[in-house]
């Protein structure tokens, strides 16, 4: 998952950098800049959660590595085409572009979305990391058809993380922000090591027994959704979808020279989003021969996803470190970001009070397995509900002038709550989310047409408001 | 120079950490060996970093 804006945005919101302005020429980077920071972001904690589970999906071997590897494309091909043109045109973040366009109201309550989702997202990755700091512990790890907690040692090891993560969120994000962009090099390659020495320990030595992995597949284990190639290719696709076609990764790229800036995002993603997936799925390939998983699997019962063990095992304190330290340094600034975001609905509160707050729900989330063990699902979710908004922006950006509406309404009207934007925004999630609860479809599948009649929406609707 | 001396201990770092996996997969080392050799390398490219940061503020 992608912690980059967080990271950014957070940043900005400390040092107060053009966060109304236009960025200046002399103020723009290289791609060599942005590569980096692609790289490093994705290899996070929550990555050690989305591979077993693929696994657990019953996904076969050509859906999993083609799948990944064409909606790892088509999710860089948004970033290039759909986010960095407009980054560079309007070199504004997010959050102003919206504000220009929706009504200061109405950002308050994306800022809301966004705030909640970001504390479930900061929740798993608390519950990744109480995985391995549970194991000193001998603590029952959660299954996968957990949602509740599954001991009282559970609740205590996951409430003493979440009240470290979030103090040290509170009061030291700068610390944590530089202790993250020393650890990505590392932690980049403890990732493909786990990969590596969990080929070893399947016994793998060519690409055949490579691919017999997954196989053609197989049923999904108990309580969990068959994922075939679409799927796959569907969740790689918009699992980010809300900073690539969301738009939110405007704030990362109005910085860049050029708009080809938007290929580096690469290497986010087939070292996130392919090596680090595969690694974890390869992990988890290992613990589920265990006794312990045949066990569970005979009984009719899911096995447990323990990132903290699997880790341990394959390369002992290293991948400890590596699962606390992923979880940590992201759920750090993403616990930071939706403090930000409450902020706007609470400007009175103390940044670091709010922090608190958004921490705690963190915290309150990370108890409950359900937000780690149906990650698919909420990513997919989180994917969802924030990407038309950035249709509003690129339908706006390339369609106003033709559909005769006026660009950044809110701002010229000096209107605080833009309807044609709310209406447009909640019709088109409306619509999708009754097909895909009414059909059983994946959410990830509706995300697109999502956007499109969300943008489409936007323009019908100015068009008539803005008459009136 | 101590500059130039932290760089190389850190890369050393990051290749122990990369390189000791490897010889698991060749049949080499032992997976306990690569424990050791993963967390040496882990320490190593930790205290460098940090040093080197250190350095940079100063």
């Amino acid at each position: 998952m992608n912690t980059t804006v967080v990271k950014e945005e957070a940043q900005s919101a400390n040092v107060n950098e053009y966060e109304r302005e236009p960025i200046p020429a002399h103020e723009r980077k290289g791609w060599k800049s942005f590569l980096g920071m692609y790289a490093g972001e994705h290899a996070a904690g929550t990555e050690l959660m989305i591979g077993p589970l693929f696994l657990a999906a019953g996904v076969s071997a050509f859906d999993l590595i083609v799948g990944l590897l064409l909606g790892n494309f088509l999710a860089v091909l948004s970033w290039r085409y759909v986010t960095a043109p407009i980054a560079t045109q309007t070199r504004i973040t997010l959050y102003y572009q919206l504000e220009k366009i929706c009504g200061k109201h109405l950002v308050t309550i994306y800022n809301l979305a966004n705030g909640i989702l970001f504390c479930f997202l900061a929740g798993s990755m608390i519950t990744v990391s109480a995985t391995a700091v549970g194991i000193p512990f001998n603590m029952p790890m959660p299954t996968l058809s957990d949602l509740y907690p599954t001991s009282f040692v559970w609740i205590l090891i996951v409430l003493v993380v979440g009240l470290i993560i979030s103090l040290v969120a509170a009061k030291g994000y700068d610390a944590v922000s530089r202790f993250a962009n020393i650890a990505s090099p590392w932690m980049v390659l403890v990732f493909l090591a786990c990969g590596i020495v969990a080929l070893r320990q399947l016994n793998v030595t060519s690409l055949a027994e490579f691919w017999d992995i997954w196989g053609k597949g197989s049923d999904p284990f108990p309580g969990q959704q068959k994922f075939t190639f679409w799927h796959v290719l569907f969740f790689a696709w918009f699992c980010n979808a809300a900073m690539h076609i969301g738009m939110a990764d405007l704030s990362v790229f109005r910085y860049a020279k050029k708009a080809s800036a938007g290929w580096t995002t690469s290497a986010g993603m087939y070292i996130g989003h392919f090596m680090a997936w595969i690694s974890a799925s390869l992990l988890y390939a290992v613990f589920i021969q265990s006794p312990e998983a045949v066990a569970s699997l005979s009984n009719g019962e899911a096995p447990p996803v323990a990132p903290g063990p699997m880790a341990y095992q394959a390369v002992g304190i290293s991948g400890l470190a590596l699962v606390v330290v992923a979880g940590w340094t992201t759920a750090n600034p993403t616990i930071y970001r939706a403090g930000l975001a409450f902020q706007a609905i609470l400007p009175k509160v103390s940044t670091f009070k709010v922090t608190l707050i958004a921490g705690g729900l963190a915290t309150l989330a990370g108890i409950f397995p359900a937000f780690a063990m149906k990650l698919l699902g909420f990513v997919a979710m989180y994917g969802f509900i924030l990407a038309p908004i950035g249709a509003i922006i690129f339908f706006e950006h390339y369609f106003a002038e033709k559909a005769g509406i006026f660009k950044n309404y809110a701002e010229k009207q000096s209107v605080n709550f833009n309807w044609s934007v709310l209406l447009a925004w909640l019709i088109s999630m409306g619509i999708y989310y009754s097909i895909a609860e009414t059909s059983d479809l994946f959410l990830s599948f509706l995300t697109f047409p999502a956007w499109i009649t969300c943008g489409i929406l936007y323009l019908v609707f100015s068009k008539w408001m803005q008459k009136r | 120079m101590i500059k130039t001396i932290l760089k190389i201990a850190g890369m050393i770092g990051l290749l122990l950490t990369v390189v000791s996996p490897l010889l698991y997969f060749m049949q080499s080392i032992e997976l306990e060996l690569n424990h050791q050799l993963m967390l040496a390398g882990m320490l190593l490219w930790f205290l460098t970093a940090i040093l080197n940061s250190f350095n940079k503020a100063q």
